[in-house]
């Protein structure tokens, strides 16, 4: 057992205690509590509900020709509607599609009303996905699979942060919402980092705790998430 | 003000009419709670959409909210962001010259008072929100929604999840400023 002591905390914010249903129709499920690794941190693409507007890594670029808006992908510029089938579902509305992501971008950025970058990805410009290491060899392998919970920001922070604006973390479907800054730092630090480990405490905890107990694996950090209190704090391996 | 004043009187009478150790009830007093900080900060709201443009500022925003610290846990934003778990945070803003939107006030709400602060609240006190046209596809956090206060002011409210959009928290409420 290695001895863990707390050396910074940040805001985040996970899903809500108890299962509810969203305004979208979508259930919003608590936080998964336990220990993982990081297997992966990367840009999110989604393929499922979320495919329209987290179809497209985050910072694409993107121009409006002809009022039709082109995505440059693998070096080739598209049209969005040819990306993926959820845009392809609108391919004889090119203004209806084109109006939308205009709306969008005048709201999440008002000084830059024109895009020229895709910053409508759910999952914000990084995310920290990982796995429930059930066979502790560190390695995702067998049936262990990347849990639906990343730690991300959010379009909406994002574009606060960058407008130097307050903001207030979102509740969300289950992952951990963080502050831009506060994710980079954390990766940049290296608290982050694929191999680490993220442990998500129960809603009832009533403090972060300074200091704990665990089997370090060898890593320097790790990052524990306290639901209940809004809280991740970062521990170092003593 | 009227709020704080109504509930000032309204507290007078209470406190007179020998109902008064039936309203000690911790269930009341919940309820007169909410009631008060609600209303009170629907007034603060309303107060901040009321500002005039030449006064949509810091030392406008500074000067109003004074009147509004004995009842509210107020605070400026200084260029960090501590203790938002406890202060209604405020920041306010200008855009370019160019955007349509000449500025805002931000008002970050902390979890004590979302808690008991919802969509239908604000559209009883200052009208329906504003229709819009449905988005195409689903993001992960709903967008805001808006009320037009008047032609030229707008309240924009950002919100947890619901089922029900009346009953959805609001977590923070953005006056704009159109040209």
């Amino acid at each position: 057992m290695n001895t863990l002591v707390k050396i910074k905390e940040y805001d985040a914010h996970g899903g809500p205690s108890n299962v509810k249903m969203g305004g979208d129709g979508h259930s919003q499920t608590s936080t998964t509590t336990g220990r993982f690794v990081i297997k992966s941190i990367e840009k999110h693409v989604s393929y499922g509900r979320y495919a329209m507007w987290s179809g497209i890594p985050w910072g694409t670029e993107v121009k409006i020709s002809g009022g039709i808006v082109m995505l440059k992908l693998s070096g080739q510029w598209k049209k969005l509607t040819d990306v993926n089938a959820q845009w392809g579902k609108y391919k004889n509305d090119q203004k209806g599609v084109t109006d939308a992501i205009l709306k969008y971008q005048r709201d999440l950025y008002p000084n830059s009303p024109i895009p020229s970058k895709w910053l409508f990805n759910d999952f914000g410009h990084i995310s920290v996905k990982y796995f429930k290491d059930v066979n502790n060899d560190r390695k995702m392998n067998g049936k262990e699979y990347i849990m639906g919970d990343f730690i991300h920001t959010t379009p909406p922070d994002e574009a606060a942060t960058a407008a130097g604006r307050i903001f207030q973390l979102a509740e969300s479907h289950g992952c951990i919402h963080v502050r831009p800054n506060d994710i980079d730092t954390m990766i940049g630090n290296g608290y982050l980092k694929k191999g680490n480990t993220v442990e998500v405490h129960p809603y009832t905890k009533k403090a972060v705790d300074a200091s704990h107990k665990r089997n370090a694996a060898g890593t320097q950090f790790e990052v524990h998430f306290y639901p209940g209190l809004y809280k991740i704090a970062v521990y170092k391996t003593m | 003000m009227f709020f704080v004043l109504l509930y000032a009187v309204s507290a007078c009478f209470v406190g007179c009419n020998g109902d008064s150790k039936q309203d000690s009830r911790p269930g009341n007093n919940k309820i007169a709670e909410k009631v008060n900080v609600t209303d009170l900060f629907l007034s603060y709201t309303d107060s901040v959409a009321k500002l005039p443009l030449n006064k949509f500022n810091e030392a406008g925003i500074l000067s109003l909210s004074k009147s509004f610290t004995d009842e509210l846990p107020l605070s400026i934003y200084k260029g960090k962001q501590t203790n938002n778990d406890k202060n209604i945070i405020v920041q306010p803003y200008r855009n370019s010259d160019t955007a349509t939107i000449i500025g805002g006030i931000i008002i970050l709400l902390p979890k004590s008072i979302t808690d008991s602060l919802h969509i239908g609240d604000f559209t009883r006190h200052f009208g329906d929100l504003k229709k819009e046209k449905p988005m195409i596809g689903v993001t992960e956090l709903p967008r805001p929604v808006q009320i037009n206060v008047n032609a030229n002011t707008v309240i924009k409210l950002t919100f947890n999840n619901n089922e029900k959009l009346a009953l959805a928290h609001v977590t923070m409420v953005e006056v704009l400023k159109y040209r």
